[in-house]
Formats: structure tokens, sequence, C-alpha cells
């Protein structure tokens, strides 16, 4: 049975690693259906507040224009004084400048909801990819519990999240490392109690799930950069 | 169900609990208790041999705390962005470049650098710039406790992973709960904007920090004096080794190609 009414709670106890939330989402009669639901609640009221302090931050700076005409003005005389090629460089200043202004939401109109959409996307497919992961590698480790279990108590990977509300306020946040983190120990907790093993275990199926994740994103960096080296993006 | 049962369901534990203040902070003595390395009063008040702060605890302490070491440093933004009329990074970033600037005058980057980020803090936000000001110096002030909550997570998270491979048996919460009180000598780093004394009150609230690491980790883990330095020592090592084997494998392969 939904119970959004205790989301509240199930993230709070989620973040100081309590087991009791761990074990309701295992025990829950539809647990994939209540890990989606929970993932989303609180991956979208992130976005929002993310959405929002964007907003915010992008109105107490100066226009992006006129920041980036300045930018590269100084990067014109700083390339008198240097030997770097000025064009090249010019270039690579205003890729970077366009990527880092979407995604901030600086470049102003829907760049600003982009996180709405993002962070709950990103944390959907983490979610689904650390549950069939740590299933897989839980269960040649001896691991006991089903996938919808592992479905369901993983959802609360998510809670960590809950940190970007504070983004709500121009330039206060939380970077990625700490929410990986901390997401990290909750997945941990989360193996451990649905997966029924002991903390070696599931603290080494924890870990090969984040060691796979980073060759991915460094196979993904590495294809982009490849990509881009070959005359790709522009 | 009667609502004075003990019996708490899931979802349906009494608001009361939950709003408590005794919940989310150890009270004074414990925090002052952590101030002078007495950290056997400060985790176990009331001598029932185990650590009975909590996570929760921690987690409030080193939101209050924060907070707090991050009053002045707000205030001194607030003032800074306030004359500029700009967001408090651009204009803490225009006047370091700028007294960066000053200090070599025959450095020619320094100087055009420095000249272009005053530039862009003297551009017109599109919000008022009073409001620019305090929305943005009120955002670096929150940055504060989050720094520290993800320094206590972090770090925290490698150091009890380390114990546990040398022979700890603690669970996490109480790790945490232990090391929470980390957080207390670091309120001196809220002088940081006073002139002279501030760096030396950074310096010193660091070192304290560290001491009151290692006892709440020798508390917490059981671990001698020995193994609980290494577990403390080899995520530093760590994070001071890794950019260096890249840096040295990025000029190798620069060096090749």
């Amino acid at each position: 049975m939904l119970q959004p009414k205790s989301y509240p709670e199930f993230v709070a106890k989620a973040l100081m690693l309590d087991n009791d939330p761990f074990e309701a989402m295992v025990d829950d009669d539809n647990p994939w259906m209540e890990g989606f639901v929970l993932v989303m609640s609180v991956s979208v009221l992130a976005g929002i507040a993310y959405a929002i302090g964007g907003f915010l931050t992008a109105l107490t700076l100066p226009d992006p224009n006129l920041v980036y005409t300045t930018l590269v003005q100084g990067w014109r005389q700083v390339a008198a004084t240097t030997s770097l090629p000025p064009a090249d460089v010019e270039r690579v200043i205003g890729d970077m400048w366009t990527i880092a202004t979407v995604a901030t939401g600086y470049a102003g109109g829907w760049s600003h909801l982009l996180p709405i959409l993002a962070i709950p996307g990103i944390a959907v497919v983490w979610w689904v990819f650390f549950s069939v992961v740590s299933f897989g590698v839980a269960r040649a480790f001896g691991g006991v519990g089903s996938l919808n279990a592992t479905f369901g108590a993983a959802a609360l990977t998510v809670a960590p999240l809950v940190l970007l509300f504070v983004s709500i306020a121009p330039f206060a946040g939380v970077g990625a490392v700490p929410i990986m983190v901390w997401a990290g120990l909750i997945g941990y907790r989360a193996v451990h109690v649905a997966q029924e093993m002991e903390w070696r275990g599931a603290a080494l199926t924890t870990a090969i799930v984040y060691v796979v994740a980073l060759a991915l994103i460094l196979l993904a960096i590495t294809a982009f950069a490849l990509g881009y080296s070959a005359g790709g993006f522009r | 169900m009667n609502s004075h049962s003990h019996v708490v369901l899931l979802g349906q534990t009494s608001r009361e609990e939950w709003t408590q203040r005794s919940n989310w902070l150890p009270d004074f003595n414990q925090i002052w208790n952590a101030a002078r390395l007495n950290l056997v009063d400060a985790l176990d008040p009331y001598e029932r041999g185990y650590i009975t702060v909590s996570m929760r605890q921690g987690l409030g302490m080193i939101v209050v705390l924060g907070l707090l070491a991050g009053l002045l440093p707000f205030l001194a933004n607030l003032w800074l962005s306030l004359r500029v009329g700009a967001a408090a990074p651009i204009a803490a970033a225009a006047a370091s470049l700028a007294e960066f600037a000053a200090g070599d005058p025959s450095n020619a980057t320094a100087r055009y650098v420095s000249a272009n980020a005053s530039l862009i803090a003297g551009l017109e936000p599109r919000m008022p710039g009073f409001l620019a000001a305090l929305l943005s110096s009120l955002g670096l002030w929150l940055n504060t406790p989050l720094s520290w909550l993800s320094n206590w997570i972090v770090y925290g998270a490698a150091v009890a992973a380390l114990a546990r491979m040398m022979g700890a048996h603690n669970n996490l919460q109480m790790f945490f709960a232990a090391t929470s009180f980390t957080a207390v000598p670091m309120l001196l780093t809220g002088l940081a904007p006073i002139p002279f004394f501030g760096p030396v009150a950074v310096i010193l609230a660091w070192v304290w920090s560290l001491i009151v690491y290692y006892h709440a980790v020798r508390l917490a883990t059981g671990l001698d004096a020995a193994r609980t330095l290494l577990s403390m020592a080899l995520p530093m090592v760590l994070v001071a080794a890794i950019p260096t084997l890249l840096a040295i494998f990025l000029a190798l392969l620069a060096w090749i190609a």
C-alpha cells in the first residue's frame, strides 16, 4: 500500500541510517511501486527547489551576454601576454559558457526548468541501476533477497537529495560527492537489509556498484571528449 | 490503538518526538565536555557504558554550530556585497583579485584578470542590488553547515570503512554520532574574517578538531592509537595522492604524445 505520508519520516530515518525504513520498504506489499513513487516525490521536489534557486541565482547576476562579452574581452587582454592561441581558447570558452549557462539555468528561458526534468531523470536511472546491479552482485555473494525487495530498499538512496532543497537560496548548495557518498551509505544499509547479508558482503556489493558506475561515467566522458575533439558538438 | 501505547508504528511516530529539541541536539554540557576533550562524558553523559548520543543529535549540532560559525562571515559578505551592489561571490572574487593584483603590480595577467573581475562586479544585477547582495550572502551562509555536513559524511565514510577493515566493531550510526563533536572546535573558523587573529583561529580550530576526531574515533571503534591514526591519515594521503598521480600520468601522456 502506498504510504506517501510516511515519506518524510522514511527519508529522515534513512539519512540517519536507521533500520526501520529499509525494513518497511522490504516488507511493503509492492516495494517496486512504493520505491518508484518515493524516488519521484523526493527528486521532483529537489528539482523544483533547484530550479527556483537557479532562477533566483540568475537574477542576482548581471545579464549573461554582458558577462560573456566582458569575459572574452578579458581573455583577449590576457592572450596578448601569453603564447596560447587566442582563437582556439575563445572557441573553448564559448562552448563551455554555452554548456554552463544552459546547465545552471543562467541562460534564461526554459533552461531554468531543466533540473525539474534532469534531477528526477538521474534519480530514477540511478535507482534502477543500483537496484539491478546490487541485486546481481549480492546474489553472487550469497544474498537471498528478491529484486522487488531490493528496488524498495534501494529507493531510499534518494534521501540525500533533500539536501538540494537548500539550493532554493542563491549560491547555496551541496556538491555531488557528498550526495553520492551519503547515498552509498544508505545503499549499503539497503543491501544489508534487503539481501540479509553480513556487513562485509553488503559493503563489497555497494562498492562494486559504485566502481561499475564510475567505469561507465569515465567511458561516457572519454566518448564525449573523443567526439568533441573530432569536431562533434560544434 | 491506545495513544499512550509504547508500540510505535512506522509513519506514526508522535510529532512531539520529532520536534523535541533534545532529539536534535546534545545538551550544552556534552558540547562543553567535547570542547575540553572529555569525549567520554560528551558521548555517554549518563554513564551507561556505551555511546548514547544519536546521529540525529550529531546532525542537528553540526547544522546549528555551522550556522553560528557562518554568522560573522555572513555579515562580512553582506557588508562587502552591499557596498558593491553585486552578488556576494562576485564582489568577494573582485575584492580578492584586486588585492592579489595590488600585491604584484608587475604581473600583467593578474592586473587584467582583476580589472575584468571588477568590471563584472560593476555590471548591474538583474534584481535590485541590495536584494542580490542579501540573498547571495544568505546562500553563502547556508553553505557553512552544508560543507561541514559534507566533510562529516565523506571523510567519516572513508575513516569508518578503514576502521572496520582494521577490526572495529561499531555501527555506522554510532561512529557518525561520535565524530559529529568535531564541529565544536570548528566554531572558531567563524572568526576567519577578523584580520591577523582570524587565520590563527582557523589553524587552531583545525588542529583542535583533529584531536577531538581522534578521541571520538578511538572511543567509537575501540581501536588502538596506531590503527586509529592510520584510519584517519589514509584518506587524507589518498586525497593528496590521487591528483598527484593523475597529474604525473597526464604529464607522461603529454610527453609520449
